[in-house]
């Protein structure tokens, strides 16, 4: 029988979250596969510069509990990751909120820009991205703990660990592009960069115009999983959202990327710590997913002209014939095909 | 920026292909001249790129003064007498591959080169490809561990592709260059880039079509340093589709750890690591790096011929050693020479 997926839920507040970290890392014994791993990354959400206080941003002093504990079960490397936001840059985010601190602390420990590190196009074939521009430090990380946030989303109704990847896309232009096709790109990024171990700081949250102008809304608790979409499915329910009303989170179910529905639940119980987080009113967000409609096919359109824009450098650089000898109808028509309904992130 | 006067010897394929169009686009560098045997070929390749300077005796345009590095484009055969002149005259020279036909030619031409105080680069472009650059970087920093095993494979149509047809490249393959010295010593040379000068090479050689003197298909195996084993695959093709042989172009190097399939021609890299997550979840991932398209042939080709170019020239301007230097391809063509000698005396030849 396919067993449960376990979220571990661990009443905290800022005096006692290291307690609670390590309570819900034990309940589910989070870090069973850590062991023999060289290479950690940890990817906090840092969308902003406002502090964890403000429901905007992960607490740094989860992320620290985490690496306290990553440095009992393993002698390894341990980075904590991100991308610029909008509006700052991921340096001078680590810096404000305090994680360049944990570096001086940790001497394994070092914070990672990921707007500026190598990257490397990936060959996804994904559900949405055909390629994918990967950050060389992604691609040689051995273990991956993502630490979000609980927040409301005013184009998804919540934002979590799922939502936290998106992050991940070190390309701004396009993650400012591309939220039309959340769930696709949501389930290609959790599926390459899928955690081992997800983490959500709910000690304060985030409602209403979430997820960076909203108000912080206090909930007291430390959620934890190795099933991400079972961790957002707990963490939903705790907002007062309903997940099925979540349309990346049934989209990430359905692609087998963890659990939806069957969760059995670990620690204090769900109607402990449940409250209802404040949404935006109606209108703003049926404004927002119009915006998102047009989003979309405006993509769909600057995809078909970089399709004609690439046939006219395959053309001068090698001329038709030749390009009918090197590539079969099939692969052409895949190629033309992708590069209309596709995405390289 | 001053830019340096350049000339080509010998106009045939790949100075059409490569060195024209590349030094011509190229802001460093002014093509002053051309030269070819045949006075028909040079005119008319001098009309089509507006070159003002055209010679039918390289010993002229060597003379002339109007250059101050030359690209030498002729046969193989003639490598070593011209870059030997070029030299002497005080010219910086990039030759193309393979350097010469034996040891003592190749020696000549560096000895002549470095007496000169001239630059001295060969033509081995897949150097400058971005995934083998990736490979070899990954490869020393260890992501695959420790090199056990290398292979190097590719299958072109070379000179039985119909366009080159009854071309000098075909006549020279009847008379002197086989596959393995043709596109043999490119992947013989990322062999020896990757993981260093073979010590040991053994060799079967052979020939499937009528009438071809040299060597159309050949297999070798070397061993390197660290008890290293790699092997060497290449053969023209007859076969008219691409197609056919597109997946043939391959440099795999097994770690204890991993592997790095590197696309011989480029653009991509495959690599798998026990370890990365990437490569868990995954399995083996194909990784592009640079700006290119994965499913776009020939673009990075054609890029790291560009670059070879580049390379070449900004070694003269920065007064520093070219990327792929004359002992460079030296090295190449003692590890090409090992084989054919292994293939002819049947044995294992010792190179340490």
């Amino acid at each position: 029988m396919k067993q449960k997926s376990r979220v571990v839920i661990i009443k905290a507040d800022l005096n006692s979250i290291e307690k609670a970290v390590n309570e819900s890392i034990d309940l589910i014994d989070g870090l069973s596969d850590l062991p023999g791993k060289k290479v950690v990354c940890i990817k906090p959400n840092l969308c902003g510069l406002k502090s964890s206080s403000s429901g905007q941003t992960t607490d740094p002093r989860i992320v620290e509990a985490i690496i306290k504990r990553v440095n009992v079960v393993s002698n390894c490397k341990i980075n904590i990751v991100e991308t610029n936001n909008s509006q700052a840059s991921a340096d001078t985010t680590f810096e404000k909120l305090g994680y360049m601190d944990l570096t001086d602390k940790y001497p394994n420990v070092r914070c990672v820009n990921l707007s500026k590190d190598t990257k490397l196009r990936v060959s996804l074939n994904g559900e949405i991205f055909r390629t994918l521009s990967v950050p060389e430090t992604m691609l040689f990380s051995d273990y991956f703990i993502n630490v979000a946030k609980l927040k409301t989303h005013v184009d998804y109704y919540y934002t979590g660990v799922l939502k936290n990847a998106y992050g991940l896309l070190v390309d701004r232009h396009l993650r400012m592009q591309c939220h039309g096709f959340m769930d696709k790109i949501l389930a290609d990024l959790n599926t390459i960069f899928k955690p081992e171990l997800s983490v959500i700081d709910a000690v304060v949250g985030m409602e209403g115009f979430g997820p960076t102008d909203g108000k912080p809304k206090y909930v007291g608790a430390i959620i934890a999983s190795k099933d991400p979409v079972a961790a957002d499915a707990v963490a939903a329910q705790i907002a007062g959202i309903k997940p099925t009303k979540v349309g990346y989170l049934k989209h990430a179910a359905k692609k087998n990327i963890g659990e939806f529905k069957d969760i059995e639940v670990l620690g204090c119980d769900i109607n402990h710590v449940k409250t209802k987080f404040e949404f935006i009113p109606r209108k703003w967000y049926y404004l927002g997913r119009a915006s998102l409609r047009l989003q979309k096919f405006s993509k769909r359109c600057s995809n078909f002209a970089r399709f004609l824009s690439l046939t006219r450098s395959a053309l001068s650089t090698i001329g038709f014939s030749d390009l009918e000898k090197r590539a079969s109808f099939s692969d052409m028509f895949g190629l033309v095909w992708d590069t209309i309904f596709k995405i390289d992130g | 920026m001053k830019q340096l006067n350049v000339g080509v010897i010998g106009c045939g394929h790949i100075a059409q292909q490569v060195h024209i169009p590349n030094y011509i686009e190229n802001s460093k560098s002014n093509l002053e001249a051309v030269c070819d045997a045949n006075e028909d070929v040079v005119n008319l390749i001098a009309k089509k790129y507006n070159i003002k300077n055209v010679f039918t005796d390289y010993q002229e345009l060597l003379k002339s003064g109007l250059v101050e590095a030359v690209s030498v484009c002729v046969p193989t055969s003639l490598h070593s007498k011209v870059v030997v002149d070029a030299a002497r005259c005080g010219i910086h020279t990039f030759c193309e591959k393979p350097l010469a036909l034996n040891i003592n030619e190749a020696d000549k031409m560096l000895a002549t080169a470095s007496n000169n105080n001239i630059n001295f680069a060969v033509g081995f472009n897949l150097r400058f490809l971005p995934n083998h650059i990736k490979a070899k970087e990954y490869l020393d920093k260890g992501k695959i561990g420790r090199p056990i095993f290398a292979r190097a494979e590719i299958i072109t149509s070379g000179p039985y592709e119909p366009k080159v047809g009854e071309g000098f490249y075909e006549s020279e393959a009847k008379k002197r260059i086989g596959c393995l010295f043709d596109a043999g010593a490119h992947i013989a040379y990322l062999l020896i880039w990757m993981l260093g000068e073979p010590l040991e090479v053994s060799a079967s050689l052979s020939t499937y079509k009528e009438g071809v003197e040299v060597d159309d298909h050949a297999a070798v195996t070397a061993k390197f340093q660290n008890e290293v084993l790699g092997s060497i695959q290449v053969a023209w093709s007859h076969l008219p589709d691409y197609r056919a042989v597109e997946n043939s172009r391959i440099l795999e190097i097994v770690g204890t750890e991993g592997i790095l399939q590197s696309d011989c021609l480029g653009p991509s890299l495959s690599f798998y690591n026990t370890t990365s997550l990437t490569s868990r979840i995954k399995g083996i991932v194909k990784l592009t790096p640079g700006k290119f398209d994965p499913k776009i042939p020939f673009e990075a080709l054609a890029w790291s011929y560009k670059q070879e170019i580049d390379d070449f020239l900004e070694s003269i301007v920065k007064k520093r050693e070219p990327t792929v230097s004359g002992e460079e391809g030296r090295k190449a063509l003692r590890f090409i020479l090992a084989a054919y000698e292994a293939n002819r005396s049947q044995s294992i030849i010792n190179l340490k």
